[in-house]
């Protein structure tokens, strides 16, 4: 099978791959099968995920396949609904038509999260620079996205906004660069410092208010073979006006809190500790405390600094 | 025919699916129709049973993907035999006698039927007058009501109909176990001799704990997917009745039939014959005059059709095996939140 | 902390099987991997201990509530009978304790 851009297939192509399910999206470690005839999906991928690469032909071994599809035959014609079908059954609530590329985007999430038992998986932003890595953990109303994007304008590369991908043989992150997700503030935060032409336009009124997605960048993809050996792991907390603070956190909690954000860990048991306690034995952790992004990149920067190269 | 896997007739299509997931045929090495074949492997949830016959591939997308298989079904096997020692544990210095049922006793013996099942519960049987003192012991080693069945109607409801306890939920660990103290319903229409069964189970090793004999095991099995609703699965159900009628002898497979008699589940027996020449070519005589023409139609639909099959269904089957996943998927919680609405 | 058979059985013998575990320690923190149960436990020094002591050789109950204060280098009185029961269940629940011999 050949490797093109997705930007280099003719429009009535990828609507044809798509529509038939065979439009296999090669990032990162996986591939997955994309299917889809809702023209607001394509139209997102075609324009998000340009630079991606795409297996061309009929013989493809997918990691994943995932349909973004009518949730029933009334939604595809009344009051038009749209929803992520992973092949499995997830309690996914259906969402109004216009909200496809989140459906999009929450489905190739759902895919990696519960069907890949290769890597161990955390809930986590992953950035890198050549000293290393910097795991951003998820935690709710932390800012992990709106960090890891305003990192990527500070020379950091993008490996995830979403998963911190542990190799269990290398204990090395694995890069799995797709758009990274903005919500409400951050959005304008964010095409602010990245250029409003790097942001996708917005889908309001989702169950979580505004979202918008910070487009892939070529350079991220261009290094998605390279692993990196994490050598930091943030915990971050926004307060609106908090004077920015900064806590180092036992090693152990920092150790459970990954475990308990991972989809993944237990099912691959030993290997997973393994490269779990090989990755901790090489960082160092702190709870970082913000009230706007200037200051958490600061605090990063003062952090980063003093980790050895 | 070296190209099998593109057969249009969709019977010899699924017949040949089946000869490279139980391995009695090496997997294509036509991509094409790999592809096509590993693809209804993974819509029918097998791969990790592919991955336990299969032999090794310098196709190195394929090794992955089966590794990939076999580490979730080696994490099945594990929670499975942890928690069956759980439950001999906490019913050690009792003499109540227990029999593992499907994956937990398919495990305990090692059996290729206990590779690559989803597992979400342990199902036991126990003697109906042993019921109070196994509920009792198993609330003291933290088994509690699920939440989902702990109201009283649920509660009434299986103590009153069902052939099983309502589902008990390990308040650490999260896992469901299922105590039956029959095989069915009390409402179902057959009415399997539970007893005889347990009669003639045998310790597993030098355990406490008790496994069917292998043709009671086999009728076990075609019980519950052909009465008790788990066709939702066709690939998987079929895939393990196969491996468990191959594990039987000679002998006991021509007792079979009357062994199902003498137990009262002739049908669900004769279905499960009739599947098996189907769609592995088991050399079997099936009275077909026994299995009604619309259930043998609705089996062939649901088999053959992969894809085409009503979506309903497939849900359906996912889903009970799904919902009750003892994951602690914080991951897929939060994802789960940030699509519910409000 | 329920225990659900009775351990008191004086001929009942508890052990640890090491090779069923898989530790590594941050200070004195220890991870420890459980290969039965593929769950992941931290532990600290008390704990550590009580696996130590059980895995030199099997015990019953009485011996481990009489011996145990010994082996940790303090008196009975600040290691009493309830705090050594809990120990034990603690590790029994998560099924690293074996009954080795009745």
């Amino acid at each position: 099978m050949k490797n093109v851009a997705l930007s280099d297939l003719p429009p009535e192509t990828v609507k044809r791959l798509l529509s038939e399910g065979r439009l296999y999206l090669h990032l990162g470690p996986y591939v997955t099968a994309l299917s889809t005839k809702d023209a607001g999906v394509r139209e997102f991928l075609t324009d998000m995920y340009q630079d991606c690469s795409i297996l061309v032909g009929e013989e493809a071994l997918v990691d994943f396949s995932l349909e973004v599809r009518a949730p029933n035959l009334v939604r595809r014609y009344i009051r038009r609904q749209i929803v992520a079908d992973p092949g499995f059954y997830f309690p996914a609530v259906p969402l109004p038509v216009k909200l496809g590329p989140l459906c999009l985007e929450m489905g190739m999430n759902l895919c990696v999260a519960l069907q890949s038992f290769r890597q161990a998986i955390f809930h986590a932003g992953v950035v890198s620079d050549q000293k290393g890595g910097i795991v951003i953990a998820a935690r709710s109303g932390g800012g992990k996205s709106t960090l890891t994007a305003a990192l990527m304008e500070e020379g950091f590369r993008l490996l995830s906004d979403e998963f911190a991908i542990l190799c269990a043989e290398t204990s090395f992150l694995l890069a799995y660069p797709r758009p990274v997700s903005l919500k409400n503030q951050s959005i304008d935060v964010v095409r602010v410092f990245a250029g409003a032409d790097q942001v996708s336009d917005r889908l309001t009124g989702t169950p979580k208010g505004d979202i918008a997605y910070r487009r892939l960048r070529k350079s991220d993809l261009e290094t998605a073979n390279l692993p990196a050996k994490a050598k930091l792991i943030l915990f971050p907390r926004f307060q609106a006006e908090a004077a920015p603070a900064v806590e180092k956190m036992d090693i152990a909690d920092a150790a459970m809190q990954l475990i308990a954000s991972s989809p993944n860990y237990q099912v691959i048991g030993e290997p997973a500790f393994h490269a779990l306690m090989q990755m901790l034995d090489g960082v160092e952790a702190y709870e970082i405390t913000y009230g706007n992004t200037e200051d958490s990149l600061m605090l990063v920067k003062d952090l980063w600094e003093a980790v050895d190269g | 025919m070296v190209e099998m896997a593109t057969s249009e007739n969709p019977h010899e299509r699924v017949r040949q699916f089946f000869c490279f997931a139980s391995g009695l045929t090496p997997l294509p090495t036509d991509a094409k129709a790999l592809s096509d074949f590993v693809s209804w492997a993974q819509r029918g949830h097998i791969l990790g049973q592919v991955a336990a016959v299969a032999s090794a591939s310098d196709n190195k997308r394929l090794q992955t993907l089966l590794e990939n298989a076999a580490t979730r079904s080696a994490y099945d096997k594990r929670m499975l035999k942890f928690e069956t020692e759980r439950i001999e544990r906490a019913l050690l210095g009792t003499d109540i006698r227990v029999v593992l049922l499907k994956g937990s006793a398919y495990v305990a013996e090692d059996l290729l039927a206990g590779i690559g099942r989803r597992v979400s519960d342990i199902d036991i049987l126990v003697k109906e007058e042993d019921l109070p003192e196994a509920e009792k012991l198993l609330r003291q080693a933290g088994w509690k009501d699920e939440v989902s069945t702990a109201n009283p109607y649920d509660q009434k409801y299986y103590r009153d109909w069902m052939h099983e306890l309502p589902p008990l939920r390990h308040s650490k660990r999260r896992t469901i176990i299922d105590v039956h103290h029959r095989l069915l319903p009390r409402t179902a229409r057959i009415s399997p001799d539970h007893l005889a069964m347990m009669a003639d189970a045998s310790p597993v090793g030098d355990g406490n704990l008790l496994v069917f004999a292998p043709v009671d095991r086999f009728i076990h099995s075609a019980i519950h997917i052909f009465a008790d609703g788990a066709l939702e699965t066709p690939a998987r159900s079929l895939l393990e009745l196969f491996y468990l009628f191959n594990d039987l002898s000679v002998q006991e497979r021509d007792s079979l039939e009357s062994r199902a008699a003498f137990l009262n589940v002739m049908s669900p027996v004769q279905i499960a014959l009739w599947a098996l020449k189907r769609y592995f070519g088991v050399m079997v005589i099936v009275n077909k005059s026994n299995i009604s023409k619309v259930l043998r139609l609705s089996i062939e639909t649901m088999v053959e059709n992969g894809r085409a099959a009503p979506l309903a269904r497939v849900l359906l089957y996912v889903r009970s095996h799904y919902l009750r996943m003892p994951l602690p998927l914080l991951m897929a919680h939060l994802f789960r939140k940030a699509i519910r609405r409000g | 902390m329920t225990v659900s058979a009775n351990p008191n059985n004086d001929h009942w013998l508890w052990g640890v099987y090491t090779n069923h575990m898989v530790t590594h320690s941050f200070g004195d923190t220890t991870f420890v991997y459980n290969r039965q149960s593929g769950t992941t436990h931290i532990f600290n020094l008390v704990s550590m201990a009580m696996i130590e002591f059980l895995s030199e050789k099997p015990r019953s109950m009485n011996e481990i509530i009489r011996d145990f204060p010994a082996y940790m280098g303090v008196d009975a009185a600040e290691c009493p009978a309830g705090v050594v029961r809990r120990l034990f269940g603690e590790l029994d629940e998560i099924g690293l304790l074996e009954l080795v011999q009745s």
